[in-house]
């Protein structure tokens, strides 16, 4: 059971309090993006256990 | 407490100084050697690294107490190296696969260090923090008490109870079977993506204060 007390706009947090959660976030997707580009020029093929290539599909 | 910390981090960084990490590329002729071990230096830009991986309450300790832990550790470590040395400890195929991988884990995180140090600017910084704000501005927020309930029957029964006029946190506190039950089901602001989905829909679909739901 749920008791609405209240609701509000939300708050913005300040800069200094928000780096970590930025930095982080900023590092995933420059990570995410860099291993898209090495990817895309890569021969990667990962198998099953009997040796047949179940390399997920990306187009 | 410290020397558990300083083992953990001399276990740590032992992996680094095995594949010639930043540490021993620093060497120069204005390192001085703080310790030999079987002729083996331990200089003080090692010592340094070791320092600056501690944790914060390990830091703060004063360097003359600091300081001969961290080059005791290093000499232990390197006597119980060397003896698994002797023993051919490092020529088994699962150590050496050991240490390529942590090679490979250092590399990336060099790597992820350099790259940031070059994207990351403080005008993106200010830019996406920017969105933040805008984000966080068009977010509502609910502030909910919650009780907590296995079964149908005891939910009807707290449904009877605040029709007779209870008190919701009382209630919460005498029934609810969550862990905010103690605080009289207080649950505080929050966010949608905050709490689990089906809760989130729940509390954000009431539109009035004052109305309860089943979930």
């Amino acid at each position: 059971m749920i008791y609405v007390v209240d609701r509000r706009k939300g708050a913005a947090p300040g800069i200094e309090e928000s780096r970590k959660t930025l930095v982080q976030q900023i590092t995933r997707e420059l990570r995410a993006d860099l291993i898209k580009e090495l990817t895309a020029t890569a021969d990667v093929k990962i198998m099953d256990g009997s040796g047949l290539d179940k390399t997920p599909k990306t187009e | 407490m410290l020397k558990r910390i300083l083992c953990a981090a001399v276990i740590s960084i032992a992996a680094s100084f095995l594949v010639g990490g930043p540490a021993f590329s620093a060497c120069k002729k204005s390192d001085p050697v703080v310790a030999r071990v079987n002729g083996e230096k331990i200089l003080q830009s090692h010592v340094d690294t070791f320092r600056a991986s501690l944790p914060p309450e390990a830091k703060a300790l004063p360097p003359q107490t600091l300081m001969p832990m961290i080059i005791s550790s290093m000499v232990e470590t390197k006597l119980v190296a060397a003896d698994a040395r002797r023993k051919g400890m490092h020529q088994t195929e699962l150590f050496k696969s050991r240490i390529a991988r942590i090679e490979n884990e250092l590399l990336q995180s060099d790597y992820m260090r350099a790259l940031m140090a070059e994207k990351l600017t403080e005008d993106l910084m200010q830019k996406r923090y920017q969105d933040l704000v805008a984000k966080s501005l068009n977010s509502d927020e609910v502030h909910a008490r919650h009780i907590l309930l296995t079964t149908e029957a005891a939910a009807n029964e707290v449904i009877a109870a605040l029709d007779k006029g209870g008190d919701f946190a009382t209630l919460a506190k005498e029934k609810s079977t969550g862990p905010s039950g103690p605080g009289g089901g207080d649950l505080g602001f929050f966010k949608a993506k905050d709490m689990v989905g089906p809760f989130s829909k729940a509390a954000f679909a009431i539109k009035k204060i004052s109305i309860r739901r089943k979930l």
